[in-house]
Parts: structure tokens; C-alpha cells; sequence
């Protein structure tokens, strides 16, 4: 329950500021539509070809920028941290009984 | 192209697995390393093979033994193959299985791996 809450509570902070400039989240959705609409139709031809998965280019290329989105979009939220980091925020940190669990599931949930 | 509502479900909740995964990895790094230019570098580096050899762009199919048994050796490979299995529909599949075990048990060992960083830098 307390990590339940504490999650909430970063995540709630975190989305506030997300909110507040979602160009970021434009931008981030930016590389795998570039891939989706400028290296999809590539695929077409290839998909005769003896050892390409069955399903059609489109149904077998979508779900592998889907992955890229999850892998592209939360693997540099690091620097996030940092700027926190050098900011004093993990310092203030100390002194609360925040569940340190909760620091990464609150962070990463507005990733979504 | 035909886009299964259910499985559809499933890979958004195989990517917030996978998100929780990466996340946490990232957010490990950054507390070893504190610094963006070493960040950003050892992240470019380990992220670019990663990608590559996930099957993302080209299926693992297509490429030559070494690169396949190399694909077989990255957790975002098995990802990939369950999001590409659920993306018809095909739900009841064992890539599906195997990409959500392996998911799930490295988003576990990265989450306890950062609180543990966590604990460390807050102590």
C-alpha cells in the first residue's frame, strides 16, 4: 500500500510536468514514425523473399517499431535523472521516507 | 493488414514490461556514471547493437547463422518475436510466453538492481 502511494505520488509530479510541455513526447513519438512511414513501404519487395516471416510487410514491420517506441522512448529518461541529480532533488530525497522502489515506477510510468 | 484488439492489449502490456525493464536500466547507468557525456555515450553504444540484432528492422530470418545465433542471444529479440506473434492475434503462441517470462524476469532484476542503486545514493 505505502509503495502503492508513493508510486502515485512521483508519478502524479512527474506527469504534471509532462503535461505541462508535451512537445517532448512529439518528439519522442517522431523516430519511429519516421521508420513506420519511410522504412515500411522498403519492406514490401522483401516480403517474397523465402525467409521473410509470414504475415505481409506492414503486420510484420508495426510491431517491431512498436517495440522501438518502448526501447527508444524510455531508455534516455536517464537524463532526466540526472538533471534532478544535479538539481538537489535525490538530496531532499534522503530525509523522506519515500519507498525507493516506488522512485523508478513513479518515473517511468509517464513514459506511457 | 488485420490488427487484433486483444493482442494489441498484450503488447502494450509487453512494452510497459519492457519499459520498466530499460528504465530502470537507464536510470542505473545514470546513477554510476552521473555525468551526460559518459551517458549519452555509453548509451548510444549499448543501445545501437541491441537494436540491431532485435529483428526490428529486418526479420532475424533474413540474416546469416552468426547474426541469428547472436539475435538469439538478446532479450529484444524475444520481445520483438511476442509482439510479432500477438500483433495478428496469435496469443496463445510459445514466442509469447518466452518474450513475456524473459521480459518480466529482466524488468524484476533491473528494478531491484536501480532501488538498490537507489538505496545507495540516498543513504
Amino acid at each position: 500500500m505505502k509503495l502503492l502511494r508513493d508510486t502515485w505520488l512521483l508519478f502524479s509530479w512527474s506527469i504534471n510536468r509532462t503535461l505541462r510541455s508535451p512537445v517532448w513526447a512529439i518528439i519522442g513519438l517522431f523516430q519511429p514514425l519516421c521508420y513506420l512511414f519511410l522504412f515500411g513501404p522498403l519492406l514490401q519487395p522483401l516480403s517474397r523473399v523465402p525467409g521473410f516471416p509470414p504475415g505481409g510487410a506492414a503486420t510484420v514491420f508495426t510491431p517491431g517499431v512498436m517495440v522501438m517506441m518502448g526501447v527508444f522512448g524510455t531508455v534516455f529518461s536517464g537524463f532526466g535523472l540526472l538533471t534532478e541529480l544535479r538539481s538537489g532533488f535525490i538530496e531532499r530525497l534522503r530525509i523522506t521516507p519515500l519507498s525507493r522502489l516506488a522512485l523508478p515506477l513513479g518515473r517511468t510510468s509517464p513514459c506511457y | 493488414m488485420h490488427v487484433d484488439l486483444p493482442g494489441l492489449a498484450l503488447v502494450l502490456g509487453l512494452l510497459i514490461l519492457l519499459g520498466l525493464c530499460l528504465s530502470s536500466c537507464g536510470y542505473g547507468l545514470a546513477l554510476a556514471l552521473k555525468d551526460e557525456n559518459a551517458l549519452s555515450s555509453m548509451l548510444n553504444t549499448l543501445t545501437l547493437p541491441v537494436f540491431l540484432l532485435s529483428g526490428i528492422t529486418l526479420p532475424l530470418s533474413l540474416a546469416p547463422p552468426i547474426l541469428r545465433t547472436l539475435g538469439n542471444l538478446n532479450p529484444l529479440a524475444y520481445a520483438v518475436n511476442a509482439a510479432r506473434e500477438l500483433f495478428p492475434g496469435h496469443i496463445a503462441s510459445p514466442a509469447v510466453v518466452e518474450g513475456f517470462l524473459l521480459t518480466g524476469m529482466l524488468a524484476l532484476l533491473a528494478l531491484l538492481w536501480v532501488t538498490r542503486a537507489f538505496q545507495k545514493a540516498t543513504a
